[in-house]
């Protein structure tokens, strides 16, 4: 690793919120755009950031805020591996433990919303970490490395003379990604543990002013782990072929689950995880079979 | 206008509280999210949680029972904050005025900004309102506003 | 310095001073002999720990004849009478298990004993495995006998307690440091005796039930050991821990012994489908159920497991099996702690599932995997031993067994509830120890095809383990708002106080400097059998062949998210605290209660399913053998 790359890395680390804000201002732009509205501008988050920071304080407990910079700063460490190329399974685990905090966070004021959204949401942890975890095993299953600079390396897929792209030999995988992504960044049809109109945002209820434009800023960090993990499908020795490929496939996710969050309704948190232990599980087993199979064939 | 102050006029959160109406002008608020009138291009968002609240919309003639949680709310929302009397019964009483369980308008209980007469509200009047209550926000920020007493 | 007077103070020092407990009967003697055993027992772990530092190696200890007695023969004698006390037990019991198993262990033994000399040098031997078991038994047991001093304030058989704990403690060390498989036998029929003894306590209905449901299950494991000796010599030709894993046997039926081990080992640590005598035992007393049930006892099984690590690893069919009911126990424990709402309960799941995750990194046998059970071990016993002294505290001081109970505990009696908090987050957040090792053993089962069921056990079983671990923290954390006049929170008493924060601070320093853990104990324990630990550590950074984790970043962080809120919270006025948001009703106080999955997920529906699969597993695992 040279300084420029170094440079790049911590770039790339310090603009990933701006990627989440732009991701929710796009978002909530193209919303309005499907309804036929004219939705607000752009920056729309960045304004409600600035806003939040400049209201009063007002807490509820101390142990509150802790937990809500302690999800902060998992959600950045779990970045902060990614881009130093860490390892799969810790950044899973880490994003899990980002959850985790935010779950206690909401369980630490007694307020029946609050713990109703952190209820919803360890359930829902439970129903998705466990794929996402997989989905790393897939990888690793396919390339033999959970780390991702031997995954960059090695996750050769011959096609069209471009060298490399994991997205064809794991499409399951991929899918299941989605729907972690989906997921965490709390769309439509599984806005569960935040829904805002039935349990006046859940997790969230009780975080107000500066500390709610905290936990907003640990949402960017996350969407833009979350992009990061799925551009780990697509990658080439070009560098510019494998920046444009992670680009349009980061965007082609991103639309997919605009559209899905637009044309669906939300789910109860029950089926949420019969939805991940009936469909999510079966497709990521038969996957995990499928490259055991491949591989004993190569090895024969 | 610093960058904070500015985001404040941009991104006006509101939460919409009844004291004891008719749901007439609760209708209209809603009719403001749908695409005909679209508030959400001022950045207005609709949040059921006093805690993330810029702005309180109150419909309805206060009711005696409904003091005390008007005034929590009230109390709940950080500053800075507006709050807005949306109809002719959070103005004044409207036709429950002297009635034995009710209180009056909105005024009685807590300070109100914007005063928005109608039975019920036309959207557009709240809409009006609401860009009103931002001029005002504006105003207090750059310390021009004069209360009309003085 | 030679290592026999050490040896002597670990397994007969504490002895002694049990008798003599039982001999003086006053608390004020029992207090001071409980202190001055378990600062022998530390100093004396201590010392074996840089004897062993120092020799590089095992060091071999004869000691079949000390000092005139005739040590080999007075053990079996010993083990003569004790054998004939759970038959005496079993017939005052009208227990028919018990009676039979009693008589099913004699036979063998003592066909056995008649046929062959019992006695083989060395008949101590002290490697840095059983260091390391000696440190936890010594300084965690110590410091549970400390607490349970204050504990046991006011009970009536107070001299019978002590007896029995102190007993245990210098059985549990001469079983970890016994090289002869006779020894072992022995000290492991004595920790069985004092656990029936110590769940006994009580004297209610329950505690007699669960006593004699522990005597039987444990007993029976006894019979498979007592069975595995002379077959052991049969195959291998010597009862002698070293020379057994120094042979590779030609001969399949030679696992037969090692399966049967394994099976002992299974009941002695009460992986599924024998996890309901350690349920059970949560009756007893909480220093019991931090002592036997998780730190140390049921530790003995895994260890015995880890020691005969190599020989389980030349039949790869006897490991898989192995592997798969440690996996197995630990998803499924897992899944039935989420319905629990007895604290102990809880715990007694997680110490099961932590368990089957050693067990399973056993199976799993590689030098990597192997590390990380060590790793496990040592970790798990310093957290769980933790969270059960803090059960104990939340009994007498906060009168509840409930985890529901303990609803906004961090406003009544917030040193406690910090203390169970940062046990919980040493059980299963990153980086500490336990999670490290959970880390290693996920990866390591990706490894081979075969292993990929397991793979699955552990996502799935670490995801549930933090889904009840962050509901229970969830009601303790959840804060009713502060009243106007607060009641000053009772102070908890030192004897309290001392061993839970010693075992804190060593949970949280320990995962931080893991360098010199992995360096001095781990690698050194794993080095004879199969050379180089494959992990490492700079204390910056976690290594293992397969990745790697930040592990001093992560520490940095979690001490900045801690400490600067509290640095910005200094600035915020009183007035800017507010009430939770309640429609803006001002009603009082809620009781939440939390949410239990009672019926979505009963603990006793999946044990009637869970049961039949294990008991088909242990068929498979003896019948392996044959193919």
């Amino acid at each position: 690793m040279n300084t420029i790359d170094i440079a790049i890395r911590i770039l790339l680390f310090v603009l990933a919120p701006a990627f989440g804000c732009l991701f929710f201002g796009i978002d909530r732009k193209l919303t309005a755009r499907m309804q036929n509205r004219v939705g607000p501008p752009l920056l729309q988050p960045w304004y409600d950031f600035k806003k939040l920071m400049g209201k009063t304080e007002e807490i509820v407990n101390h142990i509150h805020l802790v937990f809500a910079f302690a999800y902060v700063a998992f959600i950045m460490l779990a970045l902060g591996i990614f881009l130093m190329d860490g390892d799969l399974i810790v950044i899973c685990f880490s994003l899990g433990a980002s959850q985790v905090f935010l779950a206690l966070g909401a369980f630490s004021v007694r307020s029946p919303y609050s713990h109703v959204g952190a209820h919803r949401h360890l359930l829902q942890m439970v129903a998705v970490e466990p794929l996402l975890i997989l989905a790393a095993v897939t990888i690793k299953l396919q390339t033999g490395s959970f780390v991702l600079s031997d995954i960059y390396a090695r996750s050769t897929y011959p096609f069209f003379g471009i060298n490399t792209i994991l997205l064809l030999s794991l499409p399951v995988a991929f899918f299941i990604v989605i729907l972690a992504t989906i997921v965490d960044t709390q769309k439509s049809p599984f806005d569960i543990s935040t829904a805002h109109s039935e349990i006046v945002s859940g997790t969230f209820v009780e975080y107000s002013g500066p500390y709610l434009a905290i936990t907003k800023l640990g949402h960017w960090f996350e969407l833009s782990l979350l992009f990061a993990f799925v551009s780990i499908f697509f990658s080439s020795d070009v560098l510019w072929i494998s920046i444009a490929g992670k680009l349009t496939l980061d965007f082609a996710v991103f639309l997919l689950i605009l559209v899905i969050d637009n044309s669906t309704a939300r789910l109860t948190i029950d089926r949420l995880v019969k939805f991940s232990v009936r469909i999510g599980l079966p497709l990521i087993i038969i996957n995990i079979v499928l490259i055991v199979i491949s591989s004993m064939g190569v090895i024969a | 206008m610093n960058g904070t102050e500015k985001s404040r006029l941009k991104s006006p959160w509101i939460t919409h509280i009844n004291t004891g109406g008719c749901n007439g002008c609760d209708i209209e608020i809603l009719a403001c999210l749908t695409p005909k009138y679209d508030i959400e291009r001022f950045g207005i968002l609709n949040k059921g949680n006093p805690k993330h609240t810029d702005v309180l919309l109150v419909t309805g003639p206060v009711t005696k029972k409904y003091i005390h949680v008007l005034k929590n709310l009230y109390d709940q929302t950080p500053g800075p904050k507006v709050v807005i009397a949306v109809g002719t019964c959070a103005c004044s009483g409207g036709v429950f005025k002297d009635l034995y369980n009710v209180e009056g308008g909105v005024d009685q209980v807590i300070p109100v900004d914007v005063y928005i007469p109608g039975c019920a509200v036309k959207p557009e009047a709240i809409i009006d309102g609401v860009v009103l209550a931002l001029e005002k926000l504006k105003k207090l920020q750059e310390g021009t506003w004069k209360e009309v007493g003085e | 310095m030679s290592a026999e007077i050490p040896v002597l103070l670990a397994v007969a020092f504490p002895v002694l001073m049990g008798i003599l407990c039982y001999a003086l009967r006053n608390r004020r003697s029992i207090a001071a002999l409980s202190f001055i055993s378990s600062a022998v027992l530390i100093a004396t772990s201590l010392v074996l720990f840089w004897m062993v530092r120092d020799n590089g190696g095992g060091i071999r200890l004869d000691m079949n004849e000390f000092a005139g007695i005739p040590v080999s023969e007075l053990i079996m004698v010993l083990d003569s009478f004790l054998m004939f006390y759970f038959l005496y037990i079993g017939i005052k019991l009208k227990n028919l298990p018990t009676i039979i198993f009693a008589v099913l262990q004699m036979i063998p033994l003592f066909w056995f004993e008649s046929q062959h000399q019992g006695a083989v040098t060395p008949s101590f031997y002290i490697d840095s495995l059983a260091v390391i078991m000696v440190l936890i038994v010594s300084i965690i047991g110590s410091l549970i006998v400390i607490y349970a001093i204050k504990y046991m304030e006011h009970d009536k058989k107070q001299a019978r307690f002590f007896f029995f704990m102190l007993l245990f403690l210098g059985a549990m060390n001469g079983a970890v440091l016994s090289n002869n498989l006779l020894w072992l036998f022995f000290f492991w029929e004595v920790t069985t005796l004092c656990c029936y003894a110590l769940i006994r306590h009580e004297e209610t209905e329950e505690a007699i039930k669960s006593a004699t449901r522990a005597l039987v299950v444990t007993l029976g494991g006894g019979v498979a050991f007592a069975l595995a000796i002379p077959l052991i010599f049969e195959y291998f030709g010597s009862v002698s821990f070293i020379d057994i894993l120094a042979i590779s046997p030609a001969l399949g039926l030679a696992f037969i012994p090692v399966a049967l081990i394994a099976l002992a080992a299974f009941t002695k640590s009460a992986q599924i489908p024998f996890q309901s005598w350690l349920l059970g035992a949560m009756v007893a007393p909480t220093p019991v159920s931090a002592l036997l049930h998780s730190a140390t006892m049921v530790n003995l099984g895994v260890y015995v497991l880890i020691r005969s690590a190599p020989a389980i690893g030349l039949a790869p069919w006897l490991s898989f099996v192995i592997a798969v009911v440690g996996g197995f126990t630990f998803f499924v424990t897992a899944l039935m702690a989420v319905s629990q709402v007895t604290i102990k309960r809880v715990l007694a799941y997680s110490t099961i599932g932590n368990l089957g995750l050693i067990v399973m990194c056993v199976g799993i046998n590689t030098p990597l995997s192997l590390s990380a059970a060590i790793l496990l071990l040592f970790f798990h016993a310093m957290s769980k031993a933790l969270l059960f002294l803090s059960a104990g505290v939340v009994d007498h001081e906060g009168h509840t067994k409930k985890i529901t109970g303990m609803e906004g505990m961090i406003r009544s009696i917030p040193v406690l509830a910090v203390t169970v908090v940062a046990a919980v987050m040493t059980m299963m957040m990153l980086p500490f120890g336990m999670f490290i090792g959970k880390w290693v053993a996920l990866e390591v089962s990706t490894t081979r095809p075969e292993l990929l069921l397991l793979t699955g056990f552990v996502i799935f079983g670490s995801v549930l383990t933090s889904l009840y671990y962050t509901k229970w923290l969830g009601l303790v954390l959840s804060a009713p708002e502060e009243p106007e006049h607060p009641p000053k929170p009772h102070p908890l008493s030192k004897l309290y106080t001392i061993p839970m924060f010693t075992l804190l601070a060593g949970a949280i320093f320990f995962s931080v400097f893991m360098g010199p853990v992995i360096s001095e104990l781990i690698g050194p324990a794993v080095a004879p059998y199969y050379g180089l630990t494959p992990m490492t550590s700079d204390n910056i950074t976690f290594f293992t062949p397969m990745g790697w984790v930040p592990s001093l970043l992560i520490f940095v962080l979690i001490v900045v998210a801690i400490f600067l809120p509290l640095k910005m919270f200094k600035s915020i006025p009183k007035e800017a605290v507010k009430p939770v948001y309640r429609c803006g009703e001002d009603f009082e106080q809620l009781r939440l209660k939390g949410f239990f999955y009672e019926r979505e997920v009963p603990d006793d529906r999946i044990t009637r399913y869970a049961n039949p699969i294990a008991v088909i597993l242990l068929v498979i695992m003896l019948g392996v053998i044959f193919i």
